[in-house]
């Protein structure tokens, strides 16, 4: 009887002792430094959010790849809720095409995004691209038609000027353009060019989760002195 | 009866880690409500620590109003994020959004659910812990 009420004293201990153990293992975990970061040349490349945002997010995006498409439909528009639309962090795609039969697609996005080549509209680029991705055809189909990308664009946005798109279609307008920063890649990837390739100010992301990357997204935020 | 303080302490600490985790390692800014919850829980880890150690059940009359104020703070904290456009009195301030709902990977749950159900257990075993401790005193 005596022994029921009395206080498990030894167990209090040897929790405390392992509270504090896990506490400081987690300190230490999450002192870690963050990986060492590259220089990005994002110069032209279709950009959202606020301009003077101190964290950049680049990400190398192939219009027939899945993974890409699954990214940009369920992941972006949380990193948008809560990281672009707030001014802390603007997002570059840097479209690439190394997937049989993708370049006409990656041609068109550039071709919707220079409508007006003086004043490109990223707006208008990111609606065609979600539209393009929500509605992408079988990665091993050559999907990427004039037909397909034309009907891609009116259902898009009224915005797209059709004539222009196929104009831009048929005469690969932006082909070099997707060249260059196909190559680009490889070169930043050490000619392992994968797609959905993320960095976040030079640091690649290497786990394609929300939670991963809105945690390396705060961590720089962090860093750089960012308020929440 | 004899681990009802206890478990009380244990779930005490454990909130006290969890939120010092998402502040510190994960970098979630806490809002003011979030701070109001936690100048309720964290003196909890360490009263009901000695407590639990000491056996100590007449703790419950002191811990338990800050138990309410944890549990009254996290609940309109619930209210404000649940309900769009409700908040009668603005607890807030300018600084961190006290509405919006921050994703820490557990689905629909948020941080200020978790709270309650923590002040709510809390609640419940240091209360269990006072009426036993009553009656024992009543037995000798």
């Amino acid at each position: 009887m005596r022994k029921k009420n009395k206080p498990p004293r030894l167990l209090v201990c040897i929790t405390s002792c392992l509270l504090v153990l896990i506490a400081l293992i987690t300190w230490a975990y999450a002192k870690q430094e963050l990986p060492a970061a590259i220089a990005l040349d994002i110069k032209g490349q279709p950009t959202l959010g606020y301009p003077h945002a101190k964290v950049h997010i680049v990400i190398f995006e192939e219009p027939k790849c899945v993974n890409c498409a699954k990214f940009t439909l369920t992941i972006l528009p949380k990193i948008k809720k809560e990281f672009i639309d707030t001014n802390k962090a603007t997002y570059t795609v840097i479209p690439v095409a190394f997937l049989p039969g993708s370049l006409p697609a990656a041609n068109a996005l550039l071709g919707v995004y220079y409508t007006n080549p003086v004043y490109p509209n990223p707006g208008l680029f990111f609606t065609y691209l979600e539209y393009m991705y929500a509605h992408q055809p079988d990665e091993l189909t050559d999907w990427a038609t004039t037909e397909t990308l034309l009907s891609f664009g009116k259902n898009a946005s009224s915005a797209i000027r059709l004539n222009e798109l196929k104009y831009c279609i048929n005469t690969q307008a932006y082909r070099i353009k997707i060249m260059e920063n196909t190559d680009y890649g490889r070169r930043v990837m050490n000619n392992e060019l994968t797609t959905p390739t993320i960095y976040i100010n030079g640091i690649e992301v290497k786990e394609i989760s929300w939670e991963y990357i809105a945690d390396l997204i705060r961590k720089v935020m962090h860093m750089e002195g960012v308020p929440k | 009866m004899r681990y009802t303080l206890y478990l009380a302490w244990l779930l005490a600490a454990v909130g006290t880690l969890m939120s010092l985790y998402f502040s510190a390692v994960r970098h979630y800014e806490p809002c003011q409500l979030c701070w109001f919850q936690r100048i309720a829980l964290f003196p909890l880890a360490l009263i009901l620590a000695i407590a639990a150690f000491r056996g100590f059940t007449e703790i419950a009359l002191y811990t338990i109003p800050l138990v309410v104020i944890g549990l009254f703070f996290s609940s309109y904290q619930i209210a404000i994020q649940e309900i769009p456009g409700w908040n009668p009195i603005d607890l807030c301030g300018k600084g961190i959004s006290c509405s919006q709902k921050v994703d820490i990977g557990l689905g629909p749950i948020t941080i200020p659910m978790l709270s309650t159900i923590l002040f709510l257990l809390i609640g419940i075993l240091l209360f269990t812990a006072w009426r036993s401790g009553k009656r024992g005193k009543k037995r000798r």
